[in-house]
This record gives C-alpha cells, structure tokens and sequence, in this order.
C-alpha cells in the first residue's frame, strides 16, 4: 500500500487540489433554517396536528412589538405608537395589526352597541389616563393581549402573510421605528423574530468563531511541533475535509441549522488529529534515524500508522453514527456530515499527506526527542506512571466513589426545548421573552381544534367549560375561544344584570343572529382566527409561560383527559406541544444513540482486540465519563437541549480513540514481553504523549464554542472540555490501574516470556 | 430650454385642477346616475371562500332618498333559517355619520350600533359598506387615468386617492381604480388598492338595468367582489327590483321588529 501511495502521489495531490477548489465554490450556496420546526420529522404527532390545524386556521406567525414605559398610558407614547401601529400597516407582508388602536372594544351602553378603538382619543388629563385604564381594565379582549394590566407596556401585534418576506419586514419595521423615535423602550416577540435572531446570530458564529478555532489551532501545532509542516499539514487536512463535507449540504440540499455550527469546529477538533499522529511518528523517526531518505520516511510512517489511525477514525465514526437513530433531523445530517468529513480526513492524513511529506526534504531534528528516554522522572507523565503503580489498588475504588457522588447529579438533569433559552440572559430576545411571559399570557401557544356544529349552544358551553378548567391550571394566563366573542357580542347586546348578560345564547338561531351581527360591526379577521367560514370548526388557543418541558407535558395530558370523551376533539397541537415533543425527543434520541454508541464501540473494540473483555474494559472509561458529564449538567443546571444531547455521542466516538490507543501500545510491549508495570510506564511515556496533544488539539478545537452566541452552543463547549478530560483521565488512569490490577489474556503475550531482570530497575525508578 | 421646462409646469399646475375637476364631475354624474329616489328589492348574496365553501343569504330591502337627501334603508333577511327575521335599518345622513339599528328576532331585541368603520365586509362578505353606500365626494381626489374599453364599453379610467390617512383607514385603501361607461356613467370595475399600493380587491358590474327612463336611473343588478389576499369572492344579485314609494313607516325600528 505505501509503496503505491509515493508512487501515485502526484496524482493524488492533484486531484485533491481540484477537487477541494471546486467544491469551495458550492458553499456559498448553504442556505441557513433558523425553524425549530423543521429540526424534526412531520410524522410527530404535535406537528401532524398542527398542520392540521393550520390547514384550517392558516399559519398565524406574528411579531410582537413591545414599548415599554414606567407609565405607558400618556399622550407622547399613545401618539408615537399610534403612528408606528398606521405605519406597519402598511408594510408588504404585514396582514393586519392588532393594537389599542383597533377596533377591539365592542360594548353596550344606553341600549346601543358601540364598536370602537379602545382608545380613541388622545388623553389630555390625568381623568382621561384614568379613564384609558379602566376601559382595558374592562376589556378582556385588549387586557395582558395588547396591553400589560401594570401599563408599563403595550404591544402591537403584527400577522403576517402567508408568503410574507420576514428580512423584509424586519427592515421596514426597524425603519419605521428610526422615523419615529422616542423614549420608550422597544422589545420585539414572536416566532418569526425568534428565527430572525437565531437566523443572524448562526452567520455570526460561523464568520467568528471557525477562525478563531483556526488560529488556535496553529497556535497550538506550532507550540506542539515547533516546526511549519507540523502546522501547515494537518491544518490542510482540516481545511480539504471540512470543505468537502460542508460542500455536501447543498449538494443534497440539507440546510445549516444552529448545530451544524458543531460540524466544522468538530473537524477542526477532531480531524487534525490523524494529521497530528503523522507530523509526531515524522519527528520520531526524523530525530532517530539520519539516514532514510523522506520517500522512505513517508513510506515507514504509512506503514506504522494506517491501521491504528483507521481504527480510531473508524470507532469515532460509530459514535458519531449512532446519532442516525436520533428523531432530531440536524442530529442526523451532522452524523453525516461529520462522519464524511472525518472519513475525508481519515483519507488525506493517510494518502495525502505522506503523499506530500515524500516530496519535501527532511527538517532539523526536534531536540527533545532525542533525549526523552532518559531523564525520565522529570516527565510528567513518568511521575504519572509511577503513581499509578503505587496506586493502582485503590485508585479504580476512588474513581468509582467519585463518579458515584457526581452521577446522582443526574436526577437533577432537566430537559429544554425552548429556542429562547438558546440565547443568554441580557439578550433582547431573552427580555422581551420575560416581559411576555409575565404579561402578556406566555409566549408558548397550544391549540385545539374542535369539529362541531359550532352555532350549537351545548358546543359552545362545552368549550367554553375547557377554557373555564384551563384557565385553572398555573401555568395559563390566557385563552381565547370562539364562545368569547359570543360573549362578547352577548355583552353589547344585552344590559348588565340581564338574563342574557355575558351569557352564550339559548338558541341555535340566536347564535347565528349574534355572529351575523359581528360580522357586520366587528372584525371578521379576528372571527376567522378561533372559526372557521362553515362554522364547523373552531379553535382554541392557549398561552402557556415557558416554564419547560414538564408542565407543558403535564398541562398536554390535562388537556387529553379532560377531552377523553368528546369525539368532536380533531387535534390538539400547536407549537407548545411541538416544542414539548421536541424535548421527549431528545431525551429518546439521546438514550437511544447513546446506547447505540457504546453497543458499537464494544463491539469494534471487541474486534480489535478479538476479546470480549477488551470491550469491556476500554467501555469503563467512556461509562464514567457518561456518569460525570450528566451528573455534572444536573448539578450545575445545564439543560440537555438540541446541542447539548449530541455531546455524549461525540464525546464516546472521540474519547473512546485513547483507550485504544492506550490498549494498543501496551499489548505492544506485552508482546514484547515486558512485565505490566513496565509496559504502563513505556506506554504512557511514548503514546501517552500522542494522547496528551491529541486530547488537548480536540480541547482547543472546541473550546472555541464558548465564544459562540447560543447558550447550548456555549454549554457544549465547557462540557466537551470536561468529557474529554475525563476520557483522558479514564484512559491514563484508570485503564493502567485496570490492566495491573488484573490480567487479561488479549493483553498478554502469546509467546513464552524470556527471563528478564526488570524488577530491579523499576525498584530504583520508583 | 429653461423656459419650456417652466412653461409645461405651469401648464401641468394650470391643468390639475381641472383634471381633478373633471374627476370629480365624472364622479358625482356616476352617483346621480344610480341615485334612485325610492325602490324595492330582493336580492341573493352568495359569499364564497378561498375553498369553495358558500354562505347564500337572501333578502329584501327597501331604499328611500328623502327631501333633506337622508337615505334610509331598511333590510330583511330571508333566509338561511337561523338568521330569519334578521333586520337592518340604516339612515345616511348627507352631512353626519350614518345611524344603524339592528333586530334580532331570536332575542327579540333591537340594538342602535354605534361604528365608524366603513372598510367592514357588508354581512361578511367582501363588499363594504362603503361600496354598498356611495360615498362621500370629498373624501378623496380624482385624477382621469384616460379611456379604456371595460365590458364592451368606451370608459373613463378613474383614479380615487382618500384625501387624508384617516380616510385611508376609514376606506381601508389608499387607492381605487375605476372604469366609468361614458355613455350612462355607471361604474363597470373597480379596482382597490391596499397600503402597500398592490391590488387586493376587484369589484365588477356584471349587470345593470335602467329603473327610471324619465329621469335616466339605473340600477346594478348583479356584481361581483373577488378579494385577492384571502381568496374569498361574494355576489350579489337582485333577483326583483322595482321603484316603489314605500310608506316612511317602513324605515322605522317599529316595522324592523315586525
């Protein structure tokens, strides 16, 4: 094989060039989906009703725009947002607006009904504010939906088209607000605001944070190998694989989502890591041996390194793989992506980069190559060796304890699917969230849809009962139905203390009567939100504050048991239910890639090493640190969320590379015959080294992500920081203690061991 | 050079008020042509939605232009079933905003409404009230778009522009284009503009007769309201029309509890 490698070399160094430069081209076409939504497959049930639904209902996207004041009510900002409301009207893409200055106040007095904007005119005195107040006050229809009950804030709420070009609107919307300024503070909500936030902060991400994962990492070879082929090789592995594989996305026409940001700085992290083992066995050999020509050199390196480096490529692409049985649909793509670029990787540092080495000439020696054997005991990772050997009884119990302790943080683990929580506190979008939850119902909608004769009274007091229990629960401020407006209308119709008062009418016909009257007065826009044009459907929403996952989960079955006997229920979605669905989700998703994972990478290490037992032992140290990392999160309150839930696949494919390599090299001097506590030494002095950059080349690849503008993103990054170090620890550890506390026949040597004096000379190193 | 770029500015400011004027007079003869001074009427209102779904709704009505120019109107629903009974008295005034009562046979209950929207749907459907009403001259301008031939008849293109945002929002457009026949000045299609000045509702006169041969009155008797952005449509058609001097009593909220 190396021999065919050197002698195609130029061929391959040409092709790969062509290729790499050509596929550069194709990503300038990835396209960005900033929609939670599209994370997950349509079959789930919340989405498959809430299309349902929204076939009905129509999608009913809207911006919240907030202004918020210490005295809101006052002429100046009534004024200043009375013009923006008229303004944004008018905007492409806005359908409608929902403000104090619509027509939102049906009412009855001196035996007429007035239809009429809650606030009509400008209040001039401190009567008129006062007036304003109570009027709101009254109103349920405008109370904590359009404006805050303490009037420090008010909203104008904008539907948009169904086609509608948000960027657009956004840019007309921060127009119209520079047009009229003024002193009150501006937040924004809604979906549509959510997506543009995350949207915009993805670009960010990607223009900041890979460079700087770049630098660090030239920072980092350069430190490491002291010389520029050990920067500029692996660097060009990292730039060839992670340009292919992202080049695949719009090849197959995936979209960038919030986590495949985790794809190139993962490359960056993991892929140079082949290149690494190939630049450090070069040094090896170069500062070694001054005869071989550079052919030879490449052709020695491929032939030492192909089969290990294949295999721990090979292993972390199983890990990665597993999240294919993963529902979340980015956590499929990035297994695919990354698993491609990796396998990219795995490719170049083979062929590609002896490939290039051959036609280099050789470099200055790295000195302390040379010399490393000898003064041992200053190494740390020699001192490290000897403690593990005096040690090597007690520190498997130790580490057992201490994982144990950890690991009950693990009941305390929560699960997030909220994209607010994607953004850290003082973001706008984190604010404004705030404000919305404690004011204006929530900003988590659910809905049902309710198939029924809908000018039957015995329907209408039917829902009417749900909203009743509904609004019973903690966790709901607001509920709008259909049987509402007929209240409404009830309330203008007839006078208060009357029998008909606030009242759903006795008769279908009154019914009738009642809606054709709004029809004609009112605003059959808002009509057209909660009924549909037959009257046969209508539709319940529901705000829920974004409490997590648990109480929309225990408010969802509230809902399935209260509804359990009424076949006139045809769907119960929304996209608080979606979002609920997304964190059961990703908790299944998690458990079941992860279980994958590890069934996957024993069975390989089974295979490697043709035992059993070696899949289990080199299982221990990923199981830990499984146990520490989740225990951590629930200790220290990380959610495990869209990006979070990935880790602990990635982290088993990348960390379980140590134990092999640990493994590997030890059955190596077993081989030898060399007794086990002198393997472990030689062990972790010689590829202990390789495992030390290697780990600390994937730290400093991600520990980028904690510059990233996402909280889960950010979290990811801490928390890849800490499993990788407890995979290190497991494999330089725990596995020596492990392999001398016992012996394991695929470690052993298959032939008679030659007598050999080594006890000695460990009693002085010791 | 100078000079002729002046001079045609002059001519231009010369001539707008007379363009607007001529707007304006086509305008006013397009409602004297329909302003019949008292008839009676049944008549199908079929509203469709983007679907397909139809609501049919019949019903009778009554109209009397009196002295003082107040028009007073009085309607009653036929059918569907559910909403019999169902009546409508409106009273135009010429110079304030118009009075409305309301009677719901169900409640057997009569309600005064008190609204100062004109761009609601009619019964919902997607005529307004304004275009059920004339309304008033002065709330916009007019600018002759030119001649064009609309349903085989040589017509008068005609821009009408609310004067104020007020009367935007009150109108709920910011622009409408119609097409006047020449001949009888009766409006054949109009076209409204939203506020992001795109075409959102097309109004057409499918069918019209002449009420009055004396006096030259006409009266549209089928047309047609499709509504671009939901997709919705409604017509209307007079299934009987005829001038009659109905009794003032009609267009009382006695008779509209009756």
């Amino acid at each position: 094989m190396e021999n065919k490698i050197i002698k195609y070399r130029w061929w391959i160094i040409t092709a790969s060039v062509v290729i790499t430069v050509a596929l550069t081209t194709l990503l300038s076409d990835i396209k960005i989906d900033p929609d939670l939504k599209n994370y997950f497959p349509d079959s789930m049930e919340s989405m498959v009703n809430t299309d349902k639904i929204e076939e009905v209902f129509g999608n009913q996207d809207i911006i919240m725009l907030l202004f918020e004041k210490d005295e809101i009510i006052n002429k100046e900002s009534l004024t200043r947002i009375k013009k923006i409301d008229r303004k944004l009207k008018r905007v492409k893409g806005i359908q409608k607006t929902t403000s104090l200055f619509g027509a939102n106040r049906i009412y009855g007095k001196d035996g007429a009904m007035y239809v009429e904007p809650t606030i009509k005119r400008m209040p001039e005195s401190e009567e008129e504010i006062e007036e304003i107040k109570r009027t709101i006050n009254d109103n349920e229809m405008v109370k904590n939906v359009v404006v805050a009950d303490d009037f420090r804030s008010t909203a104008i709420i904008a539907t948009l088209d169904k086609n509608a070009v948000e960027d657009s609107v956004f840019s007309s919307i921060a127009q119209i607000l520079e047009e009229y300024p003024g002193s009150e503070k501006i937040h924004y909500g809604g979906l549509p605001y959510l997506r543009q936030a995350i949207g915009k902060d993805i670009k960010r991400d990607g223009l900041i944070l890979v460079p700087i994962a770049l630098l660090l990492m030239t920072i980092f070879l350069g430190l490491v190998f002291r010389e520029w082929r050990g920067v500029v090789l692996p660097f060009l592995v990292v730039i060839m694989s992670s340009i292919l594989a992202l080049a695949f996305l719009p090849m197959i026409g995936w979209k960038f989502y919030i986590i495949t940001l985790l794809v190139p700085v993962m490359l960056i992290a993991v892929a140079n890591d082949y290149g690494i083992h190939i630049i450090a066995k070069y040094q090896e050999i170069n500062a070694v041996n001054s005869v071989l020509s550079m052919r030879d050199i490449s052709k020695e390196i491929i032939k030492k390194l192909w089969k290990p480096i294949l295999l721990t490529g090979i292993t972390t692409i199983a890990g990665l793989c597993a999240l294919l049985a993963h529902t979340m649909i980015p956590a499929r793509q990035m297994a695919v992506i990354a698993s491609l670029g990796i396998l990219f990787a795995l490719f170049y540092s083979i062929v590609l980069l002896p490939g290039i080495l051959s036609l280099m000439k050789r470099s200055k020696p790295v000195r302390n190559l040379q010399t490393r054997r000898t003064d041992s005991k200053k190494n740390f990772l020699n001192r490290l060796a000897f403690f593990i050997i005096s040690y090597h009884k007690k520190i498997p119990y130790a580490s057992l304890i201490i994982t144990l302790i950890i690991g009950t943080g693990i009941i305390f683990l929560k699960v997030d699917s909220n994209e607010e929580n994607f953004f850290p506190e003082r973001h706008p979008v984190k604010q404004a969230a705030a404000l919305i939850n404690s004011h204006y119902g929530g900003s988590e909608n659910l809905s049902i849809m309710i198939s029924d004769d809908m000018l039957d009274p015995e329907v209408l007091k039917r829902i009417d009962n749900y909203k009743d229990q509904l609004k019973e629960l903690p966790d709901i401020d607001l509920v709008m139905t259909f049987p509402d407006v007929v209240k409404q209308i009830s309330k203008a119709l007839n006078d208060p203390g009357t029998e008909f008062y606030d009242k759903i009418p006795p008769t279908r016909e009154a019914v009738a009567q009642y809606i054709e009257l709004y029809n004609m007065n009112g605003d059959p826009e808002n009509l057209d939100q909660l009924v549909d044009f037959n009257y046969a459907n209508s539709h319940m929403i529901i705000r829920i504050k974004s409490v997590g996952n648990k109480s929309v989960n225990s408010i969802i079955s509230f809902i399935k048991k209260m509804t359990k006997d009424d076949t006139s229920i045809a769907a119960i979605g929304g996209y608080g239910f979606v979002r609920s669905q997304l964190a059961n989700t990703v908790v299944k998703g998690q458990f079941y890639s992860l279980t994958i994972a590890l069934v996957v990478i024993f069975i390989l290490l089974s295979l490697i090493f043709k035992s059993v037992k070696a899949g289990l032992i080199s299982s221990i140290p990923l199981l830990m640190s499984i146990v520490l990392l989740f225990g951590i999160m629930g200790l220290t309150g990380v959610r495990l969320d869209v990006a979070t839930a990935l880790l602990s696949s990635i982290m088993i494919g990348v960390g379980v590379d140590y134990s092999i390599h640990f493994l590997w090299r030890y059955r190596e001097e077993r081989q030898q015959h060399r007794p086990p506590t002198e393997a472990v030494i030689t062990t972790l002095s010689t590829t202990g080294r390789g495992i030390l950059f290697n780990a600390m080349s994937v730290i400093v690849g991600f520990v980028v992500l904690i510059f990233s503008s996402f909280t889960p993103i950010r979290f990811f990054g801490v928390l890849v920081v800490i499993s990788i170090i407890s995979c290190l620890v497991g494999a330089l550890v725990i596995l020596p203690a492990l392999v001398l506390n016992g012996r394991y026949k695929f470690l052993e040597p298959k032939t008679k061991p030659v007598e050999k004096e080594d006890h000695d000379d460990l009693k002085v190193a010791i | 050079m100078k000079k002729t770029i002046i001079l045609s500015i002059g001519i231009a400011l010369i001539s707008l008020p007379s363009f607007c004027q001529e707007g304006r007079d086509i305008i006013q003869k397009s409602h004297d042509a329909v302003k019949v001074s008292s008839f009676e009427a049944t008549s199908t209102l079929v509203i469709t939605d983007g679907r397909g779904n139809q609501r049919v709704r019949k019903n009778t009505m009554a109209s009397k232009t009196f002295a003082d120019n107040t028009e007073k109107r009085i309607i009653k629903f036929i059918s569907p079933a559910e909403i019999k009974g169902t009546g409508i008295l409106i009273i135009d005034h010429e110079e304030k905003s118009d009075d409305m009562w309301i009677y719901l046979p169900s409640m057997r209950k009569t309600r005064r409404i008190v609204s100062s929207e004109k761009s609601k749907g009619f019964m919902g459907s997607e005529f307004s009230n304004a275009d059920m009403t004339a309304p008033s001259i002065d709330d916009f301008s007019y600018v002759v778009l030119g001649s064009e031939i609309q349903n085989n008849k040589e017509c008068w293109k005609l821009e009408s522009v609310p004067v104020n945002m007020d009367k935007e929002d009150e109108y709920g457009y910011s622009k409408a284009v119609s097409w006047i026949c020449k001949n009888d000045y009766i409006v054949q299609r109009t076209e409204y503009y939203d506020y992001d000045n795109e075409l959102f509702k097309t109004i057409e006169t499918q069918d019209y007769t002449m009420l009055d041969v004396v006096e030259k009155k006409y009266m549209i008797t089928e047309m047609f309201a499709e509504n671009h952005s939901n997709g919705r449509s409604s017509s209307m058609k007079m299934d009987q029309i005829q001038i009659s001097d109905t009794n003032e009593d009609y267009f009382t909220v006695a008779y509209l509890e009756r």
